[in-house]
């Protein structure tokens, strides 16, 4: 098989594999766009190349690709570099999320964190605070989800069964097209999120 | 506000009777489920569509980046809104990848804010990235942006830019590639075909991820 043939067959399974998280999908947006719907707003939080990502759900949210989406309150905790080397240098780099959340995040707020192994300790603290707080905690993981999975701190988990971290970004990427879009269907139906249907 | 918490983060079936509108609830949960699987099927299917397409190009394109990096030249990223972040990841991957693979020169141009904020203030947000390769760009770097449109101003500004400094210019576009596919003397464009820009991201995402592998390959 020539490389680049190799390269993508890599992708298929795992890529496919998305489709069996569509009950954790769906849970995840109807909760999401709960908050939303009460005036909450989002943090992600990501190191390397999941930092990125991290920035891409924000500015997904923020300033929608579709035309007449509105736009949604969302911050990525990895594009304030004075704020991140502050909090790193001080208080070691295991608390720059964390001490974001603390004193930024309000309880009735979303931490979403992406962790392509589910073994970064940051984003593990950053998961840990949100929820202590009362916050709606997500992660995105990948391989047998790692700490992250194991310590129960998120509320809501899409785990990528791959141990190649680039195969799971990818199929994060999808993961958080979907969540934004379907997020956005939920917001239309106000029967499903108005706190004034339940009575 | 409690009492309105537990029951939409999916404690419903504790409080059925809660849901006065439960029935909708279902049909639309329901929609949301079908929707997740036909994206997924989207994207393994248009993937194979980039492969067909682009499967012996991206390796040539690969052992001309590999060959730029062994004389010495270093890798630029540059694109706007999510395709900035893919220009940080794909520099980020190239200059920290992890584990065995080599490390090699790449820098993202969409992260220093003192920079962008300057040449948009003072000059205007088409020559953002131009004006840093003028500044960075040597002989044998290499330009890569990206964009789902092909159409966006400061990546074609950047392209001319690095082709009169005798770059390689690595493009990679989507849909139809606009105006990136009409650009002269582009030396590689990738363009993924699809109309939903998401779609388009996340076949990009394992274009650059190929091109980063292979590369290391190469070399």
């Amino acid at each position: 098989m020539p490389p680049t043939e190799r390269v993508f067959a890599r992708r298929e399974a795992p890529g496919r594999a998305l489709a069996a998280h569509a009950e954790v999908i769906a849970e995840t947006c109807h909760a999401m766009a709960g908050r939303f719907h009460r005036g909450g707003r989002l943090f992600t939080f990501g190191n390397g190349g999941a930092a990125t990502d991290a920035q891409h759900i924000a500015v997904e949210f923020v300033h929608p690709v579709i035309v007449g989406k509105r736009a949604l309150p969302a911050l990525s905790l990895t594009g304030d570099v004075a704020t991140l080397t502050g909090v790193g240098a001080a208080a070691g780099f295991a608390e720059v999320f964390a001490h974001q959340l603390r004193h930024f995040a309000a309880p009735e707020d979303i931490a979403l964190g992406v962790s392509p192994d589910g073994r970064c300790a940051d984003v593990l603290a950053g998961l840990r605070a949100a929820r202590d707080m009362g916050l709606l905690t997500v992660a995105l993981l990948g391989g047998d989800g790692g700490d992250i999975a194991a310590s129960g701190v998120a509320g809501h988990r899409i785990v990528v069964p791959s141990d190649d971290p680039r195969v799971v970004k990818e199929v994060h990427v999808t993961a958080y097209h979907v969540l934004w879009e379907l997020v956005h269907v939920l917001l239309e139906q106000p029967g499903v999120l108005d706190p004034g249907v339940i009575a | 506000m409690s009492e309105y918490r537990a029951p939409l983060e999916g404690m419903r079936e504790l409080y059925p009777f809660l849901y006065s509108g439960a029935a909708d609830l279902e049909s639309v949960m329901a929609d949301v489920r079908r929707s997740t699987a036909e994206k997924a099927e989207e994207i393994v299917a248009l993937r194979r569509r980039v492969l067909a397409l682009d499967g012996p190009r991206l390796e040539v394109c690969a052992a001309r980046m590999a060959e730029a990096f062994r004389a010495g030249g270093r890798l630029f990223t540059f694109g706007n809104g999510g395709s900035s972040t893919d220009a940080q990841d794909v520099a980020a991957l190239f200059l920290n990848p992890g584990g065995d693979a080599r490390p090699l020169p790449a820098l993202a141009l969409t992260t220093d804010v003192a920079v962008l904020t300057a040449l948009s203030n003072d000059v205007g947000f088409d020559v953002v990235f131009a004006r840093q390769l003028a500044a960075f760009g040597r002989a044998g770097d290499i330009a890569l942006g990206l964009s789902t449109s092909g159409d966006s101003a400061n990546l074609l500004r950047a392209f001319e830019e690095a082709m009169r400094r005798g770059m390689l210019t690595v493009g990679l576009a989507g849909h139809t590639g606009g105006r990136m596919a009409e650009l002269d003397g582009l030396d590689h464009l990738f363009t993924v075909p699809s109309s939903s820009v998401h779609r388009v991201q996340e076949a990009q995402t394992t274009v650059y991820h190929a091109l980063w592998e292979l590369t290391q390959h190469a070399l």
